[in-house]
């Protein structure tokens, strides 16, 4: 639906904006050294 | 990439041990990645406020997105859900994909957010997210209307009755 919309008005470089500032790649917490 | 992971019964242990009148299960998952909480308040927020922006709510108390009928308890699980829909993107892998090569991040069936409930007065409760962090699993605090980590003090924390990851 959302994509529908925002393709329709803007575009769908609106549509890969919108993604970037959506979308994030999540940042873990790694298991260190001392805890292996 | 070695990412620290938690199982379900590990999560009840640890949260029995740091909210001991939580009242029920608290977890929904088989196991859980842990989440950089820098990245989680610096940059994850700001991608939660721009989702919640395609909904046009207006601005609510203090110039939040706190309102009558999205609440405290909405904005707590609403973040934990955005958390998880990212993890779900970043990691898409079935096991029968993994079986033919295809390799995710990391393959908990959730990253390791929660819901908390608690008493902020003798008349009043507020609804907050819970993260552990990778000192000592100490549960760290974050107001998802102002997209902040906070402290609880010893009663608020002793109040906890209701935990959800």
């Amino acid at each position: 639906m959302v994509r529908r919309i925002l393709t329709k008005l803007f575009g769908i470089k609106a549509l890969e904006d919108y993604k970037q500032k959506v979308v994030l790649k999540p940042k873990y917490l790694k298991v260190k050294d001392s805890q292996k | 990439m070695d990412i620290k992971t938690i199982d379900n019964k590990g999560l009840k242990e640890l949260v029995s041990l740091r909210f001991p009148n939580n009242q029920k299960d608290p977890t929904t998952d088989r196991d859980y990645a842990y989440l950089d909480l820098d990245w989680v308040e610096n940059e994850a927020y700001q991608g939660y406020k721009h989702w919640l922006s395609l909904f046009d709510f207006g601005r609510g108390i203090h110039n939040s997105d706190w309102k009558p009928n999205f609440d405290c308890e909405d904005l707590a699980n609403s973040f934990k859900i955005y958390l998880k829909l990212l993890h779900a993107e970043a990691n898409p892998y079935t096991f029968s994909e993994r079986r033919k090569g295809k390799e995710n991040l990391v393959n908990t069936e959730s990253a390791l957010v929660g819901t908390i409930f608690y008493r902020n007065s003798t008349m009043s409760a507020h609804s907050i997210n819970v993260f552990f962090d990778d000192e000592e699993d100490s549960p760290k605090f974050f107001e998802p209307m102002y997209g902040k980590f906070i402290n609880l003090n010893q009663n608020e924390q002793d109040s906890i009755w209701y935990v959800e990851f």
